[in-house]
């Protein structure tokens, strides 16, 4: 009968064990890179689909008022979109040059500037109806989802979504791209537009002034 | 007329692959980097090449007065006046009678294939589609109508957009595409003939000026909506047309394809205070 020397085995498994847990450590973290690194585009592709769907049955819902469509949009979006990331992003290289008031100051101000303009939006909806046609990984964080809005008679038009993908969560829409044009990089043309002719307080000035005259005019 | 670009979206909506285009792109390359217009390409955002900016936001301002005076009241005339089917039978007629410069456009960024579309549809629709005014193509299934100019041609050939330019009554264009505006001129053989004092049924001359006047109508009409929504959202409407038309065009020089990876969607580049401001694009 062998028996082995305890001295040696228990060293030499040691090293074993020590090099698979190595293994495994990079493995893991290797795994967790790619996974950061591969948003889900089934994910961002099924919020899409879901959203938009609720959104036209809203849109389309005789029985409700305009008020009760506003309301039960905001309730609807305010998960899927990240209003403040958008908000940030618009803002670019001034984001910055603002102290912590400024920031949440205009972060408040927006909000109230995107559902003013939600809810004057509303009427322009004569039944289009939506179709999502692919969706893909295009960086380490984003995926787009592209779709095409049909309405009678016209051409379709091109809408892509850009969601970000973020550790456990649901990813979140921070971008809307009609036909080429990005709601985030006409926005920053404007406010920055705004910003460098009449400085950060401008903007808060002027966004301010654009919400009172859009609910006047609702 | 503030309205050209968005008019466009409305009316035509180019999307396709990109060919032999890569191929010329070499050539036209060296013969383009001669012109004036090898200015460097703006920045998406921060900095925009608009060097005219005072001047510009003046013209836009007249252009802006004149489209309330005239334009807009007579499109809004127009839509009450005329059933859809009418409108839709003008706007069809109007782009088949540009079917020359597309398609010399398309031949010159060697996109055979869409030419070859252009010219089927250009086909079909004139002797099907009574010459014109119905799109024969569009109901068996060929793919959206396409634009092309020679501004796309320029850039397909390697030249940048140039400095942002308000043109009087024209609305947003930029050095290229003003430059390209003028040598689409010559493919179209309105204005071939017009030179020539050639006349079939009409004074091409006329007719041309027409034509003009009638697809501002239309493409005014078409975008009304749309123009009204950005003039009450915007903060800045010179800034919010000008990032407008130079996204669009951008969009169509691509055809269509999508811009994948952008700084501007990094949450990150903007929060450091030491962090160095974005270079602007070359």
């Amino acid at each position: 009968m062998r028996t082995r020397t305890p001295p040696t085995w228990p060293a030499r498994f040691d090293r074993r064990r020590l090099l698979l847990a190595l293994l495994a450590l990079g493995l893991l973290t290797l795994g967790w890179q790619v996974s950061r690194a591969a948003p889900s585009v089934e994910d961002a592709r099924a919020l899409i689909e879901q959203v938009s769907a609720k959104v036209l049955a809203i849109l389309s819902d005789q029985a409700i008022t305009d008020r009760q469509k506003f309301d039960a949009l905001v309730k609807l979006l305010d998960g899927p979109i990240d209003l403040d990331l958008v908000a940030r992003l618009i803002l670019g290289r001034h984001w910055r040059t603002a102290d912590e008031a400024k920031r949440q100051e205009y972060l408040a101000l927006f909000r109230e500037y995107a559902l003013a303009n939600l809810a004057a939006k509303l009427h322009l909806y004569r039944g289009q109806s939506f179709e999502v046609t692919g969706a893909r990984v295009v960086s380490d964080q984003d995926a787009l989802v592209t779709s095409r809005i049909l309405s009678n008679g016209e051409p379709p038009l091109q809408v892509d979504w850009r969601l970000r993908e973020r550790d456990g969560a649901a990813p979140v829409t921070i971008d809307l791209i009609v036909e080429g044009v990005s709601l985030i990089v006409t926005l920053r043309s404007e406010f920055g537009s705004v910003i460098e002719r009449q400085g950060f307080d401008g903007l808060l000035v002027e966004l301010r002034q654009r919400i009172t005259q859009t609910r006047q005019e609702a | 007329m503030a309205g050209d670009l968005f008019v466009e979206i409305v009316a035509r909506r180019g999307r396709g692959g990109r060919g032999t285009a890569v191929l010329l792109r070499g050539i036209g390359g060296a013969l383009v980097a001669a012109a004036l217009l090898a200015v460097p390409a703006f920045a998406q955002d921060d900095d925009v090449n608009d060097p005219l900016e005072p001047l510009n936001r003046g013209i836009f301002q007249v252009n802006t007065v004149l489209d309330g005076l005239l334009l807009e009241p007579a499109a809004r005339m127009y839509r009450i006046a005329t059933p859809q089917f009418f409108r839709t039978g003008v706007s069809n007629f109007l782009a088949n009678l540009s079917t020359p410069v597309v398609f010399a456009n398309d031949l010159l960024q060697g996109e055979f294939q869409r030419a070859e579309l252009t010219l089927g549809r250009f086909m079909m629709n004139t002797i099907l589609g009574l010459g014109g005014l119905i799109d024969v193509g569009g109901k068996l299934g060929m793919p959206p109508r396409h634009s092309e100019d020679f501004g796309q041609t320029l850039a397909v050939y390697g030249s940048g957009p140039g400095p942002y330019l308000v043109l009087p009554l024209l609305g947003p264009s930029t050095g290229r595409d003003a430059v390209g505006r003028v040598v689409d001129l010559g493919f179209d053989p309105l204005t071939v003939l017009g030179a020539a004092g050639v006349g079939i049924f009409l004074d091409p001359t006329e007719f041309g000026l027409a034509r003009t006047g009638t697809q501002a109508l239309s493409f005014r009409e078409q975008t009304l909506d749309e123009y009204d929504e950005l003039k009450r959202s915007s903060i800045d409407l010179y800034a919010a047309v000008r990032t407008f038309y130079l996204q669009y065009r951008a969009n169509q020089i691509r055809n269509g394809a999508v811009v994948e990876s952008d700084d501007i969607y990094d949450e990150n580049l903007y929060e450091d205070p030491d962090a160095p401001v974005q270079a602007p694009l070359e």
